[in-house]
This record gives structure tokens, C-alpha cells and sequence, in this order.
């Protein structure tokens, strides 16, 4: 699914809290249908450096240009606004709207940030609720559902902005062992369908089995980078070794 | 002939008239300082948690005032002494005792309502707004889409609270004459020298106030709890 037109360059991104720097220098890219993984040791940087790919984290210094778009810490709050709409991202404990239904988390972004109508939103919603396997909890309130369910809610919800890139923090983290499965399902019938990924995650066996290139990072630098095939089973660094050994 | 009446004789023909009366203006105050203290509380609490600085810092000044001084004296302030300082940069305002009391107490109760939206709204969790956030929402949509709709079920409890308050405090007016509900009862009980039949009905009047407040209030959680349980 991978090309070579490259739709995300990072270059130098740095993140500190006060004295503390989380990320140093980040450089890479990502080419357009390339799913990226990113691993590591809790506390290395990996879930701050996605925060900062969509701006949740306004970045110290740096530059990301996305699809010609430059984006750096001064821009204006609605140029990232616009940038963010273009960008999915799934979180570690859904963040699902509890007050909203299912159908109106996942119609209420393309209506007041797309301008979409509300019959074309709702076509939208019945077609990716059916892709999760969800239909018949359009009506149910997040809280009717299992926390499995949940997920697959809030990846229906950021696709029906269709974004370019998806971005995946920890996205099962959260979740019961029996129920990861069912998110993995959905995650990797979307890597099938050539979306731009890039993912942090625990789970070595499905990067291992989805991801075009695997990134290992450790207090905020990109130790090693390469297919899973190269960072699994012939680790360089020594940090990578000892990481991949632990496992 | 009045003081040879039986105690409800003389409740049905004198004092009930009178403290309907009295009544009607409490919950014309109540009421009406109630929505505009809910408006400009909400304002404040907004104010409060703005970016901009200034707005912060106006909304803590006000809060502040206004807790930080008695009613009674913001009541009276607002009647004998706002006029004579607005005379003197030559404003003519004539506040007759009803508006000083609207005034006054939506003033007041704005103040305690601003740091109960405040608390609602800091009580969300902040993966709401970055869910929100990331799929594009703006700042301003995030607030009034996401963020605020979350807080009504939380701040109905305190909201009652503070408006079964402002319903007894409305009665602190009567210091500026005005005809409510408890200066119509010191007046029919001096007038009549017959003091707990006069006192008791008046009590009585406060109380079905609130208590309608809280059965309204109970209403309007049930319906939300309906609503997604938030």
C-alpha cells in the first residue's frame, strides 16, 4: 500500500515542560499508505511526539510540513484548527462525548467543522459504523457500551472526518485483554484499505505484522528505525536489544 | 373587630390577601434575578477561564466584591448610594426600590453562579476537549458543543442551591421597603400586634418556593440522566 509520495515531514521537533525535555530533535517522514509503529519504554517520548504531530501539544521548535502545509509553534490557532481536521487520532480511553449518541459523536465534526449536511453525515456514519461492526448501536449512549465498542466508536468518529493520516496513542492500552482483539481487527482492516498510520503501541505482534516500518524510541530520540523484520530481529542499538530482549 | 378573629378567620381575610401580594413581588424578584444572575454568571465563569488576562482578572475582582460584602449592604448601596455617585458624574438615575432589589440581587447571586459554572466546566475531564480538538473543533465549538453541555446534570445540584438562597435572600430587600413577601409580614404584624399568625404563613411562603425550585430541578436531572447519563 506504501508509495513514495511523502504526505508528513517532521523535521527537528522538540518538546520540553519547563526544564524537562521530552523530545529532542525529531526528524523522519511518512509516506502516503505507510503504516508506522512506534515503540519504546514508558516515559521515552512516544505518546508526546504524536500529541505533537497534530498540535494537542504545541511543540517547542520544529517544523512538520504536511502536505505543503508548514506548521511550526507560531501558528495560528485556526490554521491548526483546519490541520487537525485533516488529522484522525485515537486515544487510549476512547474520549467518546458521553452525552452524545453514537451517531452524533461520529456526525457531529463533519457537520460543524466539514460544513456537511446532515443526511450526507449520516450516510457516512451508518457506512463506517457497519465497517466496525456496529450498526445496531447507532442510538446507544457510550456509556451502553463496552469499552471495545467504545474504540471502534472513536475510530469510526475521527474517519468520518476523512483524514489523511491516523494517529493511535496507546489505543488499546485501555482496554481488557478479550476485547483488544476486536480493535486490532478494526485497526488492521484499515491498514488494508492504505491509510496513512502511524501507531503507538504494546502490542510487538501486530506491528510486527501491520506496520511497514517500526520506530524505537528512548528519552525523546529515535534510537532505531526500519522494517519490523530489521528492529525485531536484528536490533543494532544496544538500547533497541535490550528492549526487544525484554519482551 | 379584627383581634376577636380565630386564627384562620383572620388568616383568610386579612393576612393571605396581603401576603400573596408580597409574594408575587418575591417571586418577581426571584425569578428575574435568577435569569439575569444565570447570565452574567455564565459570562463571568467564561471571563474566568478565558485566555485573555484582563477578562480573568476583571471576572476575579467582581467575584471577589461580591462575596467578599454583604448583601444587605450591596442592597443598600445600590438604593441610597449609587444615585448620589452617579448624580455626581451627572447622571440622572432614579432606581426605584423593585429595580435597586432586581439589581442588587442579580449582582449578587451572579457571583456564587460564576464559580459554580466555573467548577462544572473545570470538573470535565481534558480528554473531552482533546478529543474534540483533534477532530478540528475550534476552541469556542469545544466549549459550547462539547464541554458545557456535559456540565448541566453536575451543576444542577449547586444551581438550587444557590437559587433556594437567592429566593430567602430576596427578603433582605425589604430594608428598602419594598412590598415582598416578608416587609408585607413585619407590616400586617405590627399593624395587627398579632405576630406568629402573621410570621407562619410567611414561612410557609418561602418554603412551597423552594420547594417547587427543588422539584423543578429533580425534573430536569431526570430527563438528563435519560440523556446519556452526564
Amino acid at each position: 500500500m506504501k508509495s513514495n509520495e511523502v504526505i508528513l515531514t517532521i523535521s527537528n521537533l522538540s518538546k520540553k515542560f519547563g526544564d524537562n525535555v521530552v523530545l529532542k530533535d525529531i526528524s523522519t517522514s511518512v509516506t502516503k499508505g505507510e503504516v508506522v509503529v512506534i515503540i519504546g519504554p514508558s516515559g521515552s517520548g512516544k505518546s508526546t511526539f504524536l500529541r505533537c504531530i497534530n498540535y494537542l501539544e504545541v511543540p517547542t521548535g520544529g517544523e512538520i510540513d504536511f502536505e505543503g502545509q508548514i506548521l511550526n509553534p507560531k501558528s495560528k490557532e485556526h490554521v491548526l484548527d483546519i490541520y487537525r481536521s485533516k488529522i484522525g487520532m485515537v486515544f487510549q480511553s476512547f474520549n467518546l462525548f458521553p452525552h452524545l449518541t453514537v451517531l452524533e459523536n461520529i456526525t457531529l465534526a463533519p457537520m460543524h467543522v466539514l460544513k456537511v449536511s446532515k443526511e450526507e453525515a449520516r450516510a457516512r456514519a451508518d457506512e463506517l459504523l457497519k465497517n466496525v461492526g456496529l450498526s445496531e448501536k447507532i442510538n446507544a449512549y457510550p456509556r451502553d457500551l463496552s469499552g471495545g465498542q467504545q474504540q471502534r466508536v472513536a475510530i469510526a468518529r475521527a474517519l468520518a472526518m476523512k483524514p489523511d493520516i491516523m494517529l493511535f496513542d496507546e489505543a488499546t492500552s485501555a482496554l481488557d485483554p478479550e476485547l483488544v482483539g476486536e480493535v486490532l481487527k478494526v485497526m488492521k482492516d484499515l491498514a488494508h484499505t492504505g491509510m496513512t498510520m502511524i501507531i503507538v503501541t504494546h502490542e510487538m505482534d501486530f506491528a510486527r505484522e501491520v506496520s511497514d516500518r517500526v520506530i524505537f524510541m528512548d528519552k525523546g530520540l529515535i534510537v532505531e528505525q526500519g522494517t519490523p523484520q530489521e528492529v525485531f530481529n536484528s536490533p543494532k542499538e544496544k538500547r533497541t536489544i535490550d528492549f526487544i530482549r525484554r519482551l | 373587630m379584627e383581634a376577636e378573629l380565630g386564627f384562620w378567620a383572620f388568616s383568610k381575610m386579612i393576612v393571605l390577601p396581603r401576603l400573596m401580594e408580597g409574594m408575587g413581588v418575591t417571586l418577581k424578584l426571584t425569578f428575574i434575578s435568577g435569569i439575569l444572575g444565570l447570565i452574567l454568571g455564565m459570562f463571568l465563569a467564561l471571563m474566568r477561564i478565558s485566555q485573555f488576562k484582563i477578562l480573568n482578572w476583571v471576572s476575579i475582582l467582581y467575584i471577589t466584591l461580591f462575596r467578599g460584602t454583604p448583601l444587605l449592604l450591596q442592597i443598600l448601596f445600590i438604593y441610597f448610594a449609587l444615585p448620589t455617585i452617579l448624580e455626581a458624574y451627572q447622571i440622572n438615575m432614579i432606581l426605584d426600590s423593585f429595580s435597586a432589589g432586581i439589581l442588587a440581587l442579580s449582582l449578587n447571586s451572579a457571583a456564587y453562579l460564576a464559580e459554580i459554572f466555573r467548577a462544572g466546566i473545570l470538573s470535565i475531564h481534558k480528554g473531552q476537549t482533546e478529543a474534540a480538538r483533534a477532530l478540528g473543533l475550534s476552541r469556542h465549538q469545544t466549549m459550547y458543543k462539547i464541554i458545557i453541555p456535559q456540565t448541566y446534570r453536575r451543576i444542577i445540584p449547586p444551581v438550587v442551591n444557590e437559587l433556594s438562597a437567592l429566593t430567602k435572600e430576596t427578603s433582605l430587600v425589604s430594608v428598602i421597603s419594598l412590598g415582598e413577601l416578608l416587609y408585607m409580614t413585619q407590616r400586617l404584624g405590627s399593624r395587627y400586634l398579632r405576630v406568629w399568625e402573621v410570621y407562619i404563613w410567611a414561612a410557609l411562603g418561602y418554603l412551597i418556593i423552594v420547594m417547587i425550585l427543588s422539584f423543578i430541578a429533580s425534573r430536569i436531572e431526570k430527563r438528563l440522566e435519560l440523556k446519556g447519563g452526564v
